[in-house]
């Protein structure tokens, strides 16, 4: 695959469990059919946050590489995070991910890189390459938020974007201003290097700057009017941008507006089983079952998804 | 001149100026009116923010921000004119608003002042606020600082009790990030629709015209005010284009402004002007040594990208 097969919406697909925990198939061939199916979505990412990957086991992974392939097919790209501690993990869980038919890796900041590498340039380069160099299939960087001490530095991540496998830049930098120099570092380093916003409350914003397609969980949850914004951007439509992004504001604010923000999978979850996508919204631990005044807030937020 | 935009009584581009001063360190009369004169002549400007943060309010006395206030009444060309209010104390904030009243303002704006760094409680801003607007009657500005400036920004429920205050007439918001621009921005449009939501982050103008706005205060237009008119108004016509092209020749001006420390942005701006033949003395009230030879080069270069100057 390309950098610009990525060009549209990248949905971040969640993973849904049943009371016991257990993967829930049936719901998740109902979420799929939702929103990695409908050509508005032009690929689908598992196994990241929104999949809750952390809690997976290997074989987990596996299965629900090989299961997303089945329902959505060859035409649309499959994504699949690399969420490992350290480099052996990180080089397993990317061959494992290649051997179960994924088309590109989305590689995770590991926890190795804190207390400072992440703010160096040699050490993220050189971790970003040992696992690139073991798979055959591109690689996609996840730019984490400032904020949490993972993210690169601008000059770190335009080194990782001109290493030869990788494809993409998943930007989560959380303000506004990191995300336009990286983007303007991508397009003058590498410029065969997809940049993708994925930043909930920055969408509009970020496609004003310039994105080469978008990647997000609320994909999950609400894919075409995240496809809207998209389109309206790509025709440089700012009364439609507007239109789009004032109907999303509602969603996201539920989904994203309050702490802790490690709920908003599960928020999203919440909204999906209240459109009848999915039967059960209780995630795997440490992330804990949405509170009831939330979950009311998310479902009122989300009515007007309902098409049914 | 002047170019209101249609939403709002007070919308449009101001430029927030610059306070020319002696290399003794006083207020250079005839430099100020040069100043106001040539930034007021770009077309379409609706005005001036003047004794805002780089006019340097915080650094002068009431005589001389009287003083100021009359030359941009006596420069303005149908501008209209909101004067800054930057005092610790509420009986002289009230005093300075009079002032503004009877130099010939037509709002004043609430700068918070830098004691509120240490944690100001609510009831004060409130009441801090409340004492500069009823002491001139004049309308209302208030100021959103940035989520990088501690506690003198404002939180939503100090936001939304300054929102009920009558005489409110707009909000400079300087949030200096996107999302945060556009929760004030969404919080001021469903309490008071009538309240001008203008985009002041100067790194961010581009955006947060996208994101939507009545106008915008900023000192980068004390130096571009043309560029900045001119992108407000492609972004109000809906030409991403046309704006995006002249937020390309702003962006790197902008950074090097404004890049940390921020307190050197007024500095930075007079410097720019010198740059571009505009102004003679850079001097400022802060005791600051001259910018080292790289530094301004760093800004020429920027001007020259910009296109405001000729590589020479």
């Amino acid at each position: 695959m390309r950098h610009s097969d990525l060009r549209g919406v990248t949905v971040a697909t969640i993973l849904p469990f049943d009371t016991n925990g257990t993967i829930d198939w049936k719901s998740f061939n109902r979420l799929l059919d939702y929103c990695a199916v409908p050509d508005t979505t032009v690929a689908v990412f598992v196994n990241g946050h929104a999949g809750e990957s952390t809690a997976l086991l290997p074989e987990e992974r596996t299965a629900v590489i090989r299961h997303t392939r089945s329902v959505v097919g060859t035409k649309k790209p499959l994504l699949s995070g690399v969420t490992a501690n350290g480099i052996s993990e990180a080089i397993q869980q990317s061959r494992a991910a290649e051997e179960a038919g994924a088309d590109c890796i989305v590689i995770f900041p590991p926890e190795s890189l804190g207390g400072g590498a992440s703010q160096t340039i040699e050490a993220p380069v050189a971790f970003f390459k040992a696992v690139t160099d073991a798979v055959s299939i591109p690689a996609s960087v996840f730019q984490y938020p400032l904020a949490s001490g993972l993210g690169y530095s601008t000059a770190a991540l335009a080194e990782i974007a001109r290493l030869e496998k990788v494809i993409a830049v998943k930007d989560g930098s959380g303000t506004i201003l990191a995300y336009e120099e990286n983007y303007r570092a991508l397009k003058a380093f590498a410029p065969d290097v997809a940049m993708l916003p994925s930043n909930f409350h920055w969408f509009l914003a970020q496609l004003a700057v310039g994105a080469d397609g978008l990647l997000s969980g609320l994909a999950s949850l609400a894919p075409a009017w995240l496809s809207d914004l998209w389109l309206a951007a790509e025709a440089g439509d700012l009364a439609g941008m507007r239109t789009a992004s004032d109907r999303l504001y509602p969603v996201v604010r539920a989904i994203y507006g309050s702490p802790p923000i490690i709920d908003m999978h599960s928020r999203i979850k919440v909204g999906l089983q209240s459109l009848g996508v999915i039967d059960c919204a209780n995630p795997r631990l440490p992330l804990m079952p949405v509170a009831l005044e939330m979950a009311e807030r998310v479902a009122t937020a989300v009515k007007p998804l309902d098409l049914s | 001149m002047q170019q209101l935009n249609p939403s709002n009584s007070f919308g449009g581009v101001y430029a927030a100026t610059i306070c020319p001063m002696t290399d003794a360190g006083t207020i250079d009369q005839d430099a100020l009116w040069r100043h106001l004169s040539e930034v007021g002549a770009a077309d379409g400007l609706a005005g001036f923010l003047v004794n805002g943060h780089a006019g340097e309010n915080f650094a002068l006395d009431r005589d001389e921000l009287m003083q100021v206030i009359r030359v941009a009444r006596d420069v303005s060309d149908g501008h209209c004119i909101v004067a800054g209010i930057n005092s610790e104390q509420a009986h002289v904030a009230a005093r300075m608003s009079e002032d503004a009243a009877k130099a010939g303002a037509d709002a004043v704006m609430v700068f918070p002042p830098f004691s509120w760094a240490l944690g100001a409680d609510d009831r004060l801003i409130q009441a801090h606020h409340r004492t500069v607007a009823n002491a001139s009657g004049l309308p209302l500005f208030l100021f959103q600082g940035s989520v990088n400036a501690g506690r003198t920004r404002f939180e939503e429920g100090t936001l939304r009790g300054l929102l009920e205050i009558d005489s409110l007439a707009g909000i400079k918001e300087g949030s200096w990030e996107a999302a945060a621009y556009e929760e004030t921005r969404r919080l001021a449009k469903s309490l008071r629709p009538d309240v001008g939501v203008m985009a002041s982050g100067d790194e961010h103008l581009f955006v947060c015209f996208m994101i939507g706005s009545e106008g915008s205060l900023v000192s980068l237009a004390a130096v571009v005010p043309d560029l900045i008119v001119a992108l407000e108004r492609a972004v109000a016509e809906g030409d991403i284009d046309a704006a995006q092209a002249i937020h390309e020749r702003l962006y790197h001006l902008a950074r090097l402004v404004y890049a940390p420390p921020g307190h050197l942005a007024t500095l930075r701006l007079k410097i720019c002007l010198k740059i571009l033949g505009r102004l003679s003395c850079v001097s400022t009230r802060m005791a600051m040594p001259p910018l080292s030879t790289a530094e301004i080069e760093a800004l020429r270069q920027a001007l020259i990208a910009a296109g405001c100057l000729r590589n020479q």
